[in-house]
């Protein structure tokens, strides 16, 4: 290598290293957003923590405290998104659901908060999506595992065990699977969203022909039943519905990523 | 519905009301209904707001004759204006007219914790019955609306009418697009936008949206004509989906999103309508000085003020107020006189749909100024209109009334002060808010987002699925190498059996016991018909001992063997070898 290469390396480095440096590990911008909003910094700390999420690092306590930095920032609205989009990955953190108490009193709207799917079953509320599919892998694999033991013991010409034991894991997995699939798609279908506009009129069409339906204010949660480009149709707990305009709401879509401030 | 009961209610009604005012003063309550025309058998929503009070249970609106009334639940709502905050419990009902006619509901006496507070009567026209729609998804229809009675396409030139269009869906709109008929035979009236309203009916167990599209519109033609149909074309959502696109899944847990859209076209039928030209006012029934307005009005002034000074002004407020367009009147022109002159403002009119009906008012002003000291009598203003519910000239008189003109000083006003008036100062202490919970530190954070690829879980799954398949695979490829072994086995054994009779009965005899003895697990030579039956399964004991007998009587009784005696013998072998372990 000859000294022009040397010193065309030493550049790159000098030019690159504080980059990198300041981008940090997820981590490590997480800590720095803590830090910020314990000093104070509000608009520092929400920057920190949007970072993070955006960079796909989809974590409960990332989405928690950008709620809490939001709602410093006098936006209830996305304060309640954010911690709609923690409860979803720490559905049993006290933390989580006093701050989102806390906030829907100060929405306009008193309105039932749309849930994700119907809680057929006891473990749909307290698990999260990774949690029960995790789970549902381990009674999988127990029941193939049992199974094992059995095709074993017939192979060796030993019967007397029941398949019972198989059949019932295999239900409690395919059950707990199913019920991650229906929270996944849920989930990805946007079929839960919170109003960010500060007011924002429901409309009976997309279209100009429609008439203005309800009010909606800043933080009202609202289930998603349809999209058309540019608009959702929304529904309230007592049924009536109406379009919104999609840029003032934000869905639980993990896809979406971090509504714009 | 009997008239006089119903007068003596709102009579008590309203005493209750004077009695109970002071206890509740700042508490008030409304009666709404969604729509002011219904068919008999729809069921719409009846709303009573009850504002800054608190409701002691859930108030009961008693249900009038020929309707009935379900209580369905309740919302609320809080608004602050101006620091005011104002506290709205809304309590919904279910109101299901079942005759038709005007049906009226209320006033309703709500019971609060202190005192209690009456909401206004409401009116709603019934219908007989829809004209069309019932039970169809969608469908549109249009009329005219003239009279407080409904529906009338007999009109006076002049007059003003409401075109309403109506178009009803079951499924969630996407978007509609409403083309308008041409009007011939009318002009828009100019003080009143078309008005669209939305409502929610309940027909046959099912919600059903209704929009309506109500056109204010002043008779001009005359003699007969229709008004072509409108159309709307929509298209829809269908939440519901088809029952044969969704999954069990979305079934279960409700998830009924689709984006499936449908459009139609949705045409009313034309309304036919007949115009009369008005009657020749008659001047002996004083009806001389037409203003030009039709239709029903109610009139009233109030003079701004009873004494005056010369050369100074003072107004005289008229408003009417009827169904009738009032788009250009003017008061006629004060008489001339020395006492006074008069000056007119331009006149404030407004119109609008309430409760489906046309309404105007208009506000003139005539500014008198008094040149005289002394007396003054303003002469009353007659005004003329038809009134096509009469069918004839109504003149009414509006009173001028009497100005005492008098010269005089406006004096100074007194500054009152209330500051110190020895009040105690001292207040409860207020809690100054409250607060979020902190933020979570000190964590780990890592990516929650559920992936279909996810490593620990595949190999949770993975390990003893392919475990279990390779056990699987093992075991039916030893099942498949025994039984291909056996039939190899067979098929040498049938082509060693000797040819000479007995020798080959001896041979087959050997070849049964030999299976049986392996799949009974017992010596062939303790083998016998007995055993066999009593040994093997239902479905092959029997059959296996009497082959057995068969072949020992062959063997022993001699006589002519059956012609398939070795298939049976062989086929035999084969199952028991097939039970043998």
């Amino acid at each position: 290598m000859n000294r022009r290469a040397h010193r065309f390396l030493g550049v790159l480095l000098v030019v690159l290293v504080p980059v990198l440096g300041a981008a940090g590990t997820p981590q490590e911008r997480f800590d720095e957003g803590t830090a910020a909003y314990q000093a104070g910094d509000a608009v520092g700390a929400e920057q920190a923590f949007r970072e993070v999420i955006a960079g796909g690092t989809e974590d409960g306590h990332a989405w928690y405290n950008l709620g809490n930095a939001w709602y410093r920032l006098g936006r209830p609205g996305l304060a309640i998104h954010a911690w709609r989009r923690a409860e979803v990955y720490l559905p049993r953190d006290p933390d989580v659901r006093a701050n989102l108490d806390r906030a829907r009193l100060e929405v306009k709207d008193r309105l039932e908060a749309p849930i994700l799917v119907p809680a057929h079953f006891f473990w749909q509320r307290p698990l999260a999506p990774g949690e029960s599919a995790r789970l549902a892998a381990v009674l999988a694999a127990l029941a193939l595992v049992l199974a094992n033991l059995l095709v074993a013991r017939r192979r060796a010409g030993q019967r007397g065990w029941s398949w019972a034991g198989v059949g019932a894991l295999g239900l409690a997995a395919a059950l707990l699977g199913l019920s991650t699939v229906a929270l996944q798609r849920s989930l990805a279908q946007g079929a839960v969203a919170v109003v960010l506009a500060p007011e924002v009129t429901a409309r009976s069409t997309v279209g100009g022909e429609g008439v203005d339906l309800f009010v909606l204010h800043e933080g009202a949660e609202v289930a998603v039943r349809a999209r058309e480009p540019g608009h959702v149709l929304v529904t309230l707990p007592d049924g009536r519905w109406g379009w919104l305009p999609r840029a003032a709401v934000a869905t639980l879509d993990p896809a979406e990523g971090p509504p714009g401030a | 519905m009997p008239r006089v009961p119903r007068v003596l209610g709102r009579l008590v009604l309203l005493a209750l009301t004077w009695l109970v005012a002071p206890a509740a003063l700042a508490a008030r309550a409304v009666l709404t209904v969604d729509t002011d025309r219904v068919a008999v058998g729809q069921t719409v929503t009846l709303r009573l707001e009850v504002a800054d009070g608190q409701a002691a249970g859930v108030p009961e609106v008693p249900a009038p004759e020929g309707a009935r009334i379900r209580y369905v639940g309740q919302s609320q709502s809080a608004v602050i204006v101006n620091f005011q905050a104002t506290r709205t419990v809304t309590y919904q009902y279910a109101l299901t007219p079942l005759e038709p006619g005007i049906l009226d509901i209320g006033p309703v006496a709500v019971p609060l914790r202190s005192g209690t507070v009456v909401a206004p009567a409401v009116s709603l026209e019934v219908a007989p019955s829809e004209p069309s729609g019932r039970g169809r998804k969608e469908g549109a229809r249009a009329e005219l609306v003239s009279t407080p009675e409904g529906s009338q396409a007999d009109l006076w030139a002049g007059q003003v009418v409401v075109y309403r269009f109506v178009f009803h869906h079951r499924d969630p709109l996407v978007d509609a697009r409403w083309s308008p008929p041409a009007f011939e035979g009318f002009t828009p009236e100019p003080s009143t936008e078309q008005v669209k309203r939305e409502y929610r009916i309940e027909e046959a167990g099912q919600a059903v949206a209704v929009h309506e599209i109500l056109v204010p519109l002043v008779a001009t033609g005359e003699g007969r004509g229709t008004i072509p149909p409108a159309t709307v074309e929509a298209s829809f959502t269908d939440t519901s989906g088809d029952p044969r696109r969704r999954r069990p899944l979305d079934e279960f847990f409700d998830l009924g999103f689709t984006r499936t859209t449908r459009q139609a076209v949705l045409a009313s039928d034309a309304v036919s309508w007949r115009i009369r030209a008005l009657p020749e006012p008659d001047p002996e029934e004083g009806a001389s000085g037409f203003s030009g307005l039709v239709g029903h009005f109610e009139v009233r002034s109030q003079l701004g003020a009873a004494r005056v000074r010369a050369g100074e002004s003072v107004t005289l407020t008229v408003e009417i107020a009827g169904d009738g367009t009032l788009s250009g009147f003017r008061l006629p022109p004060s008489p001339d006189s020395g006492a006074f002159r008069a000056y007119d403002d331009a006149p404030e009119v407004t119109g609008a749909l309430e409760q489906g009906r046309f309404r105007s008012v208009a506000r003139l002003r005539r500014a008198i100024v008094p040149l005289e000291e002394g007396l003054l009598q303003i002469p009353p203003i007659p005004i003329t209109w038809f009134d096509p519910q009469e069918g004839r000239y109504v003149t009414a008189s509006i009173p001028g009334g009497t100005l005492e003109v008098l010269p005089g000083e406006v004096g100074d006003p007194d500054v009152v002060s209330f500051a110190g008036d020895g009040r105690p100062a001292q207040h409860e202490v207020e809690a100054l808010g409250e607060d979020i919970l902190p933020i979570h530190t000190g964590v780990r954070i890592a990516s929650r987002r559920l992936e279909p690829s996810d490593p620990v879980s595949l190999l949770l799954v993975g390990l003893p699925g392919l475990a279990l398949l390779v056990q699987l695979a093992g075991s039916l490829k030893g099942r498949l190498g025994a039984r291909s072994r056996r039939h190899r086995a067979i098929r040498a054994l049938a082509k060693r059996l000797p040819s000479d009779r007995d020798a080959r009965l001896a041979a087959l005899d050997q070849a049964l016991r030999e299976a049986a003895g392996l799949a009974l697990e017992l010596p062939p030579a303790s083998v016998d018909a007995a055993r066999l039956e009593e040994a093997l399964p239902p479905d092959l004991g029997p059959v296996a001992a009497d082959l057995y007998r068969r072949l020992s009587g062959f063997r022993y009784g001699g006589g002519e063997t059956d012609p398939d005696l070795d298939g049976q013998v062989l086929r035999m072998v084969d199952r028991l070898l097939g039970r043998a372990r």
